[in-house]
């Protein structure tokens, strides 16, 4: 009934199915033990509001149960006690952030930098943060995040397995075979949020990415892209869900690969985002977009090998659903299924896709105490299904191509100083296709220094 | 003789038993700063000290250097600022749900919410407006031009008009004026205002908000651990392998068509160039290497 990479996708549901409910599962015994310190802390702390052991205690099961006001209400006691409590204001400052009071966080956080008597751990985590809640406060805000680094590829030239092709239906073995290559690489992201002032919080959100590739030994397959998102958001009034928001949005893309013009694309979409609370949001959407590939060889007549590229010129709609799961304070599940029909001038060229993709978010400490940020260690998932309509005759005229396609990674990001870092990323991709000439595997590694600011 | 004051202590009993269920407590302070005093319902005026109960319809008064935090059985807080007066009407809590309900006449309230506001919503009064605060926490200024100033910091306050008009907070940082003729459109309430109403609230220099001995910097470091906060702005996530993954797309579908051998000719076919093989699906079926 169902294939082998049917079972695999169904296999890595299942488990990341079971992973949440299993993590759901022992949280909530967990949940059980710390209530029941919890409301004993509330008690004893209202009669004994000056025993600071147990108002500490009483802040840390709070935070850990996300009841951040009972944290905030203790805290603030404290302070009434001792103004000069910095460490506590800290806390204070840190609470008011997760419930985004971002004006109150800064507040207390600015008043926590001018006391200046905390160590320089505590210190480096207020330095760390306080821009970032600063510009919450802000109407007009931009973060932007590079990276830059190696990368080198076991196949870079993305070579079929065993080097085997099918050529109008006749199987043959290229004296050809994979290359590894090694790549510098840039990659810029910003986002700028322009809001328009009013309660709801409407906004302007520009979204912008370039990434650039320089292979060593291939640089035909050096890349260099460009693309954007540009559309307001509006959030509905509604009590239904924790936020609900609409967001129609222009998209287009200019890409260069080795020296030419590749791939260009343009279109719109909107989504539809639904926050049931802070820890959880789903964003369903669609898309449409005109593609245009090769568009420069056009002028000297496209060669007939060019219907084999699996991007071709005409275009897509897209239908996606995008969401989040914060499991724990520091486990986060992201994932992203997306279905798109791809309409090109030659029918071997059109297809259709399913794209699944999913990545668990572990933050951890690192390994030295006066690095303010936590690490985050990313294991991920994506499986593709590629169908084309039709067989190319170039390759098997009986044929149609159809790729099943697996990716695993794990990706590391350890910022080090409220700007720099480090990040690296370990994958392993196959293709599993159909046909002997797109049957591949990659293993890519990179590292490099990060930036945000 | 022992039957007579058994009969004395019952009769006593059932008379002071309504003045027991008035003086209903309905939390303790939290903290206070001189001089801020109460006035329990029927009782006489009393200054508030640490721990002290709190009752239901007990008027929590401070004067220009006063100031308390009253802790709710709810684990809700009510920090009452300088100068000011408030009455708690109302406080019922039975673990999930309730009633509260809080009069302020004049001065600075912080009220953040705990497990009446969460079900049932809390109730705040003031001589211009209503506010009822499900789930969140709000500052509140009774005095001055702007009538009621109540600013937002979490959940959903909803707040009407004495004279008319409402509107709902629930964006932290935003704020309405409610006077007699209405409730102002929401607007952003300036950091320096914010600044003034979190001072009215604090300790001021030599104060110690009623503790007889101040918690230090050193304990709380101890007692609230080393844990890092989270991420303001989230790590990256897919969104940063998107990039790459668009990137490996360009190249897979350029070396498609560029790893693609030309069909050779048929003379060629058993040049030292190329080994062919027989395949499952092509015209010359069967399945094999061959030369």
């Amino acid at each position: 009934m169902f294939g082998f990479c049917e079972k695999r996708a169904i296999a890595l549901g299942a488990i990341l199915f079971m992973s949440a409910i299993g993590t759901s599962y022992g949280q909530d015994v967990l949940t059980q033990d710390i209530e029941a310190e919890k409301s004993q802390l509330a008690t004893h702390i209202q009669l004994h509001p000056e025993d600071y052991e147990s108002t500490y205690r009483y802040v840390r099961v709070t935070t850990e149960l996300r009841d951040y006001e009972a944290g905030i209400g203790a805290l603030e006691r404290l302070l009434m006690f001792n103004p000069k409590l910095t460490r506590a204001r800290k806390e204070l400052g840190f609470l008011y952030a997760r419930l985004g009071a971002w004006e109150m966080a800064a507040q207390h956080l600015r008043a926590v930098k001018a006391a200046g008597d905390l160590d320089p751990v505590q210190m480096a985590q207020v330095d760390a943060q306080l821009p970032d809640i600063e510009k919450r406060t802000q109407t007009n805000r931009l973060n932007v995040r590079m990276h830059v680094g190696l990368r080198a590829q076991s196949n870079a030239n993305y070579f079929p397995a065993n080097n085997l092709f099918q050529v109008g239906g006749i199987g043959l073995a290229s004296p050809n075979g994979k290359q590894g290559d090694v790549n510098s690489f840039q990659l810029i992201q910003a986002a700028h949020d322009y809001e328009f002032g009013n309660q709801r919080g409407d906004r302007l959100e520009t979204r912008l990415t370039g990434y650039a590739t320089q292979q060593f030994n291939l640089p035909q397959y050096s890349v260099a892209l460009f693309a954007g998102t540009i559309g307001p958001r509006f959030f509905v009034p509604q009590t239904m869900f924790h936020s609900l928001s609409v967001r129609p949005y222009l998209t287009g893309a200019v890409s260069m690969l080795g020296s030419n013009n590749y791939l260009n694309t343009g279109g719109a979409g909107a989504s539809v985002r639904a926050e049931f609370a802070p820890e959880i949001w789903l964003e369903p959407g669609a898309e449409w977009r005109s593609l245009w590939v090769d568009p420069g060889r056009g002028f000297f007549g496209v060669s007939p090998y060019a219907t084999l590229s699996t991007l071709a010129t005409g275009d897509a709609v897209t239908g996606y659903l995008s969401g989040s799961y914060r499991l724990l304070d520091g486990v986060r599940l992201d994932g992203r299924v997306a279905y798109s029909r791809a309409n090109a001038g030659f029918a071997a060229q059109s297809s259709d896709q399913v794209d699944v993709q999913a990545m668990l978010r572990l933050e951890v400490d690192p390994p030295l105490p006066i690095i303010a940020r936590r690490w985050t260690i990313a294991p991920y998932a994506r499986f593709t299904n590629l169908t084309f309509d039709k067989a190319n005759p170039l390759v098997n005229p009986f044929v149609a191509r159809r790729d099943v396609a697996w990716t695993y990674g794990m990706m590391l990001d350890a910022p080090v100083t409220d700007i720099f870092g480090f990040a690296g990323n370990l994958e392993f991709a196959r293709n599993d296709s159909n046909l002997q000439n797109f049957k591949m595997q990659n293993v890519s590694v990179s590292f490099g220094p990060t930036a945000k600011f | 003789m022992m039957t007579r004051i058994s009969a004395l202590a019952l009769a006593a009993a059932l008379v002071l038993s309504p003045l027991a269920a008035q003086a209903e407590k309905v939390g303790n302070v939290g903290a206070v700063n001189v001089s801020a005093h109460g006035t329990p319902p029927g009782g006489a005026k009393r200054a508030l000290s640490v721990g002290l109960g709190v009752e239901k319809r007990e008027r929590v008064e401070t004067t220009a250097d006063g100031s308390a935090q009253i802790v709710f059985n709810d684990t809700s807080t009510m920090t009452v600022g300088r100068n000011s007066s408030v009455v708690i009407d109302d406080f019922v809590y039975r673990g999930g749900g309730g009633a509260q309900g809080v009069s302020v006449a004049k001065g600075v309230l912080r009220f953040v919410g705990g497990g009446v506001s969460h079900s049932s919503g809390a109730n705040l009064k003031t001589p211009t407006a209503s506010i009822g605060v499900r789930g969140g926490a709000v500052l509140v200024r009774v005095g001055g031009p702007c009538g009621t100033l109540v600013v937002h910091q979490y959940g959903v306050a909803e707040v009407s008009g004495a004279g008319g008009g409402s509107e709902t907070l629930n964006r932290a940082g935003f704020g309405v004026c409610v006077t007699e003729s209405g409730v102002s459109e929401p607007f952003r309430v300036p950091p320096e205002t914010i600044a003034a109403l979190i001072a009215q609230l604090e300790s001021q220099a030599g104060q110690s908000g009623g503790a007889r001995r101040k918690p230090t910097n050193q304990e709380a470091n101890l007692g609230l651990g080393n844990d890092r906060p989270p991420y303001v702005d989230p790590p990256p996530g897919l969104d940063a392998l998107i990039p790459v993954w668009a990137g490996n797309a360009l190249v897979q579908s350029q070396a498609n068509s560029q790893n693609q051998p030309s069909p050779p000719a048929t003379e060629e076919r058993h040049s030292e160039h190329y080994h062919y093989y027989y395949n499952g699906y092509g015209p010359t079926g069967g399945y094999g290497y061959y030369d």
